[in-house]
């Protein structure tokens, strides 16, 4: 089967801003004094804590319980005391419990030694083990792995595709894994073909990367992986976009991968498996980009979870801008821009970066000209611009039920192009929030 | 090297914008607009057509003004989309007389703006196009221009210098290509018209001006090839069965500035391709019946316009028809 990998319009030409860390090895930077854990950091159920204040903890103690079916267990990322339990600031406009705890100065050496045989343990170990480790979806969405490798009766997964297309400008995070840890990459992908029981694995990046397929090219041993790559084009890395392009199939609409018997694992998430399984660690660390024209040395760096926001970025530099600048949790797409920079780093944290505010600078709205750019660039081929006119209308019921709007993957290519500087992107997701409310405003109203 | 030094900016994602502005897109029709105005400029009279552009833009920026003030919304000339339209339909328009003109077309400009644009929709909301409604209207003005005329002259002795340029009003308004065809005149040559032809409105002066800033607009990405080119392909398979001078009726006329610049404006054309291989397909349809089947010169000048303005009238059920299937609709899974 000829595979037609350019099937979705992608016309834009993000600046990728890559070079500035792609060819940084990952670091350790020094330890904080403090860090916050939160206990939500995944979708679903917060953790309820284990711990108490004044109580010492271990390196990788496990501190939050998941509740619930979809929740994700936490664990100290240092040894230390633990100074408070409290509500603090996790992102924007977000609060959530943290665990606060003081790092000691000495800490122990732990997660060197193989204390397990990746080959040795089955499909049910290795859940337990992912489920014990609080692994959570790596490339931002934290969605808690273990409940993604079972899916529901009926479905089976048959293939798993590794996500190396990391196609958000400046993060280079997959990049620098791929080329440092493929094999771990590939042990990791194996204990993912054991644990969903699918036949084949694929690691895709995309063909800008492409040290990084030799690499693992050369790591793979496994002939029921395949090591390739799909056309660097952005937002390639979102899972509905690279399922089409690797496998030439579409996720049905409002439907999930499984539905299609696919798995799809972020790069990170697939080797803290690995390390999971082999070493016993539990997700307390990752690897993020550091990069932006503001920051002093952009890096890539294994952070604890936890660490302070404030702490990265003084490390690698500071801000060295007296012009305003914006500090980003993600990629310059999709990522969310941060004021607190208290706020810690948590296990979806795929990057931080420092812009000057010039860059995403838009201009007033202007009305819809009808111009075309984002219904041509939008890669689920909805209709943004009537979406944006709907909305700004106050149309709401009809940017869901005649525009599709719960289709959209909010890449933001949509107000990347737009001349009439319309917030397309935000107004989307704005209605989204707000239709989502009304609907279980009328269930509840339902019920009673 | 200190955090508190810059100041910390948040916006909602993205974070990123490609740096496009309406204005930027408006600066690039411009710059395709230049050959044929350049060359129109040489065929027609430099004080002619800077006249008459003159007119249409200050009536097309003066509706802007107007229209907003009365409605209440902000006026914003800088965004350059009344220029463009005034430029545009001071292109379209035949040169004449100068008091003929200066009311005329400027009245032409503000009607483009202020009432087709701003009354009707507003910016981007517009059913029809501006500038070839503004047009149609100035055909029918025109004609009953001609008939007054004369006894509007009569009640003032002042006006008696300009009696004469009444028959030249006439002649030189409709002195096309196609009007001298169809009043068996002389035929000008094919490559007169391709590169340079003396008469009709400014669009019409050159070909090869029109197809060069045609091709800029697709070049650079404002314009898609599939209205100009089903537009003017089903005009031209029309042509070659109802009339015997197909490449004549092919280069005369409004018909390639219309398929290039008019036709594909954004607001008022198809947004997907399948909407707007049909909606060319209709002009091209239409404009052969005014061409071949409608003999009165009183509509066949303004052929083009209908053509299009018509089809303008169509374009939310084509775009309703046409819509494309959403990502997870279109395969079985």
């Amino acid at each position: 089967m000829k595979i037609d990998r350019d099937m979705f319009p992608g016309v834009i030409k993000l600046p990728y801003f890559k070079v500035l860390t792609s060819e940084k090895k990952i670091t350790r930077l020094d330890r904080p004094e403090k860090v916050r854990v939160s206990l939500k950091q995944h979708i679903g159920a917060p953790c309820h804590p284990l711990v108490e204040a004044g109580e010492q903890v271990e390196l990788g103690q496990k501190i939050g319980e998941p509740e619930g079916d979809i929740s994700a267990a936490v664990h100290a990322p240092y040894s230390g005391e633990v100074l408070d339990i409290m509500k603090c600031p996790i992102g924007p406009n977000e609060k959530a419990d943290c665990v606060i705890i003081k790092v000691a100065e000495e800490q122990p050496e732990k997660y060197t030694e193989q204390i397990r045989d990746p080959a040795e343990v089955t499909a049910e170990e290795i859940i337990e083990i992912v489920q014990q480790s609080g692994i959570v979806g790596m490339g931002g969405a934290t969605f808690p792995t273990p409940v993604k490798l079972q899916p529901p009766k009926g479905k089976k997964i048959e293939t798993v595709l590794v996500n190396g297309a990391e196609c958000e400008p400046y993060l280079t995070v997959d990049h620098r894994l791929m080329l440092e840890k493929a094999e771990e990459l590939i042990e990791g992908t194996k204990l993912l073909l054991k644990a969903s029981g699918a036949e084949e694995a694929m690691i895709y990046t995309e063909d800008n990367k492409l040290d990084a397929l030799k690499i693992m090219e050369e790591a793979n041993d496994d002939p029921r992986i395949c090591v390739d790559t799909v056309p660097t084009k952005y937002p390639q890395g979102s899972e509905k976009m690279l399922i089409q392009a690797a496998l030439n199939k579409q996720v049905p609409s409002g439907g999930l991968p499984f539905d299609i018997g696919v798995l799809v694992q972020n790069i990170g998430t697939t080797i803290a498996i690995y390390e999971a399984v082999a070493y016993d660690k539990p997700l307390i660390e990752r690897v993020l980009t550091v990069s932006g024209q503001n920051i002093g040395e952009p890096g890539n760096h294994m952070i604890a979870i936890g660490t302070p926001v404030e702490h990265v970025l003084e490390q690698c530099g500071g801000i060295k801008s007296d012009n305003s600048t914006m500090v980003i949790s993600g990629g310059p797409m999709m990522g969310v821009a941060i004021e607190d920079l208290t706020i810690p780093v948590s296990k979806g944290t795929i990057g931080l970066i420092a812009i000057p505010a010039s860059m995403g600078k838009t201009k007033k709205m202007r009305p819809c000209v009808r111009c075309n750019k984002c219904n041509e660039g939008c890669p689920v081929l909805i209709y943004p611009s009537y979406l944006s006119v709907c909305i700004e209308e106050g149309r709401i019921d009809e940017a869901a039920e005649v525009w599709d709007i719960f289709d959209c993957i909010e890449c933001g290519i949509c107000s990347y192009v737009c001349m009439s500087h319309r917030p397309i992107a935000q107004q989307i997701r704005e209605a989204k929030q707000e239709i989502k409310a009304r609907r279980e405003q009328a269930a509840e109203g339902g019920n009673n | 090297m200190s955090i508190d030094k810059s100041p910390i900016k948040t916006s909602p994602a993205p974070h990123f914008h490609s740096g496009v502005t309406i204005s930027s897109a408006m600066w690039d029709i411009l710059i395709a607009l230049l050959p044929i105005t350049v060359v129109s400029l040489f065929m027609l009279g430099t004080g002619r057509v800077v006249l008459m552009l003159a007119c249409t833009v200050t009536g097309a920026l003066l509706g802007e003004v107007v229209a907003r003030k009365y409605k209440g919304e902000e006026i914003t000339l800088y965004d350059g989309t009344a220029l463009i339209s005034g430029l545009f339909l001071g292109l379209i328009l035949p040169p004449t007389v100068w008091w003929a003109m200066v009311p005329l077309y400027t009245f032409g400009g503000f009607f483009a703006t202020a009432i087709v644009r701003d009354a009707l929709g507003g910016l981007g909301r517009n059913r029809f196009n501006p500038a070839l409604s503004a047009r149609i209207l100035l055909l029918f003005g025109r004609s009953s221009l001609v008939y007054l005329a004369p006894f509007i002259l009569r009640i003032s002795e002042a006006f008696e210098p300009y009696l004469h340029d009444l028959e030249v009003l006439d002649l030189v308004a409709t002195a096309t290509p196609l009007y001298a065809a169809s009043e068996g005149l002389a035929i000008p040559e094919i490559s007169n018209m391709i590169f340079a032809y003396q008469g009709g409105a400014p669009a019409e002066t050159s070909v090869l001006a029109v197809l060069a800033g045609g091709i800029f607009l697709i070049v650079r990405g404002h314009i898609k090839p599939h209205i100009p080119v089903t537009m003017i392909s089903t005009f031209f398979v029309l042509a070659l069965i109802f009339s015997d001078q197909p490449f004549f009726h092919l280069l005369g006329g409004g018909l390639l500035f219309g398929a290039f610049f008019m036709a594909t404006d954004w607001v008022t054309c198809p947004l997907t391709s399948k909407g707007q291989i049909i909606f060319g397909i209709g002009i091209g349809i239409l404009l052969a019946f005014f061409r071949f089947f409608v003999a009165d010169l009183w509509v066949s000048p303004g052929g083009v316009a209908f053509s299009i303005v018509i089809m303008n009238g169509f374009v939310p059920y084509i775009d309703r028809l046409t819509a494309r299937p959403k990502y997870g609709q279109q395969r079985k899974g």
